[in-house]
């Protein structure tokens, strides 16, 4: 399984500022990688193609050599996105949440629910955490909830935005080691954008961006 | 799920159930108030007789009589009711064509005279039925010998058309017997009073114990001393005042049936009126009434304006559902179709049942619901559609910030 971004141009519409220019980058599975640069660099719109959140103005992404065209396919089926602010249902409980893209799936909701509680096991939630709404947990928590989710949705690349920007070093660590295990024993490619050089450290692959190319990469 | 969802975070859900029970409870209350006023305001209208008078102002003194063509024009008007003389007060009028003066006769039976020299007008002032021939309605301007008379004078003198008599003319103790001039008198005819004619004139013509007698105007006035027994100055005609009412159900728009009247009376006619008193009565209740619809209007107004901002906050509290349904590739059509009908539901399911709860106690406006519900089932739509429409990456923007 691979991703590659081919001659990436990112143009945001109304403003004509060029963001990515003739960006090359190819994420394979069983990898994390971790994309740095300074603010304005680019990384979140390299984070937004990734994640099908918008279109390339240019070049071409490929998810295992196929041009990727229908971005809702991709995010449903291809791709899980963590960010910063979590991204959990405010509404639904825990287990509901990772529910979700399996009820999306058409699991039962028994089914559904026993997958569920499989995953968040297998991320460290305990069980008593889940009839509860993600807000009564903590930050450390309610990432590994999503993380969870994204295992659910069964994706295959997981981009993470900041994804321990609201969290404690014990938190950081503990979100890091899942990433790794995702991509090192489960095969996912893992794809973090951020600007704590710690955190970039940890991944397999580091990728600066400078002012919308990518200017080196460092495989560890 | 929606439903599940909103009851676990109750918070607006509170607020709607509170402000719709209590707002529409208050509505329906307002409603109910306003109505049984109007009630009030009906009964009131239709129990009210307004009394109306048309009579002649005194101008300079001198009295003018209301042409009975106005009364009659008055009285066609489909608005008004009951127009009758109400009432007659004698005034004074040209000498010429009425006299008044007393005979006698050689028995001493006193009968009164009344002089005219057009008996048309005579009957037509007086509500009279003349029984003569034609031919001889002329000759009341210069004959001396004929004369006419009551009905009640020819049972109680046993007269007949065609027969003579002789009477004596006098006004009362001025002359001495002897000196009365002597009149011999040829029946030319009989009158009576027309039944349906109320005027005080027409019912002292009628009076049975009264005997009238009709005579020509030239005797009364070509023969000397007959003429001294008549005081002109204290000939009199009567001022009459009609009454009427306007029909009840014309009560609310008496200003349009005073205006109506208005414009069919002359300048020398006066219309008088109860709507004044009608009005003063009425006010109090129709100011109270006018009150509670402001309040009315007022506070359905803020009742849909706050259900409506209540609505712009439920629907744009689904943001964050939206918008992961979103990055989980869910359809647009179908995200902006089941929140809505979600939230469209819940508006539907506590407007409707607080509705319908509150008719048991109350009158409620019918309009209300549709415009309870349609306004924040519009704005949740309107609102949801506007985050689905934005572009998937603007929406995340706007979480991550």
């Amino acid at each position: 399984m691979k991703l590659e971004l081919k001659d990436i141009d990112f143009v945001y519409p109304k403003s004509d500022r060029i963001v990515l220019r003739g960006l090359n980058v190819s994420f394979e599975e069983g990898t994390v990688s971790s994309i740095r640069g300074d603010s304005g660099a680019g990384k979140s719109t390299l984070l937004y193609l990734i994640s099908g959140f918008s279109k390339k103005s240019g070049g071409q992404m490929l998810w295992n050599g196929e041009e990727v065209t229908d971005l809702d396919t991709y995010r449903r089926t291809t791709v899980g996105t963590i960010s910063q602010s979590y991204l959990l249902f405010p509404t639904r409980t825990v287990l509901e949440n990772v529910s979700y893209p399996l009820i999306l799936d058409g699991y039962p909701k028994e089914e559904a629910e026993k997958r569920a509680k499989e995953l968040l096991e297998s991320v460290g939630i305990e069980d008593i955490h889940y009839k509860k709404l993600p807000e009564k947990l903590s930050g450390g928590e309610q990432q590994r909830v999503a993380i969870a989710r994204c295992l659910a949705a069964n994706s295959k690349i997981i981009v993470a935005d900041e994804p321990t920007g609201n969290l404690d070093q014990t938190n950081t660590q503990g979100i890091i080691n899942i990433f790794k295990d995702l991509a090192h024993n489960q095969n996912k490619i893992v794809v973090i954008v951020t600007h704590d050089p710690a955190v970039a450290e940890e991944a397999d692959i580091q990728y600066f961006l400078k002012e919308g190319v990518l200017v080196s990469s460092l495989e560890q | 799920m929606f439903y599940k969802r909103i009851f676990r975070k109750p918070l607006k859900l509170i607020v709607l159930v509170l402000l719709v029970f209590g707002g529409i409870g208050m509505l329906g209350q307002i409603h109910q108030e306003i109505r049984t006023g109007k009630i009030d305001l009906k009964n009131i209208s239709e129990n009210t007789e307004i009394k109306c008078k048309l009579y002649s102002p005194i101008r300079m003194g001198y009295f003018s009589q209301i042409p009975a063509y106005i009364a009659d024009r008055v009285g066609k008007l489909k608005e008004i009711e009951n127009i009758y003389v109400e009432s007659e007060v004698p005034v004074m009028v040209d000498k010429s064509n009425f006299i008044k003066a007393v005979i006698t006769d050689g028995e001493g039976i006193v009968v009164t005279a009344i002089s005219t020299g057009d008996i048309d007008e005579f009957a037509k002032r007086n509500g009279a039925i003349i029984n003569m021939e034609e031919k001889y309605k002329e000759s009341f301007k210069e004959e001396e010998t004929i004369c006419i008379v009551s009905e009640v004078t020819a049972k109680t003198f046993d007269l007949k058309v065609g027969d003579t008599f002789s009477c004596f003319l006098a006004d009362g103790a001025r002359l001495p017997f002897e000196e009365i001039p002597r009149v011999p008198l040829k029946v030319v005819g009989t009158f009576t009073v027309d039944p349906k004619n109320s005027s005080l004139e027409a019912r002292e013509l009628e009076k049975e114990d009264i005997n009238y007698l009709i005579l020509p105007q030239k005797l009364m006035f070509s023969r000397e001393g007959i003429m001294h027994s008549v005081n002109v100055e204290e000939i009199w005609w009567n001022y009459r005042v009609y009454d009427f009412n306007i029909k009840k159900k014309y009560n609310m728009q008496f200003i349009e049936v005073e205006d109506k009247i208005e414009e069919i009376i002359d300048d020398y006619t006066a219309l008088q009126s109860s709507s004044r008193e009608f009005y003063k009565a009425l006010k109090p209740l129709e100011k109270k009434i006018k009150l509670q619809e402001n309040l009315y209007i007022t506070i359905k107004f803020l009742l849909i304006a706050l259900i409506t901002v209540l609505a712009y906050f439920i629907s744009r509290g689904e943001k964050d559902e939206i918008l992961i349904r979103l990055i989980f590739g869910e359809k647009r059509r179908k995200i902006l179709l089941s929140t809505w009908i979600s939230i469209g539901s819940i508006f539907l399911i506590v407007i409707a049942g607080a509705y319908g709860l509150m008719t048991i106690f109350f009158t409620i406006d019918p309009y209300l619901i549709v415009q309870l519900i349609g306004i924040p089932i519009i704005c949740s739509l309107i609102v949801v559609f506007m985050i689905i429409r934005q572009d998937l990456l603007k929406l995340y923007q706007s979480k991550e910030e």
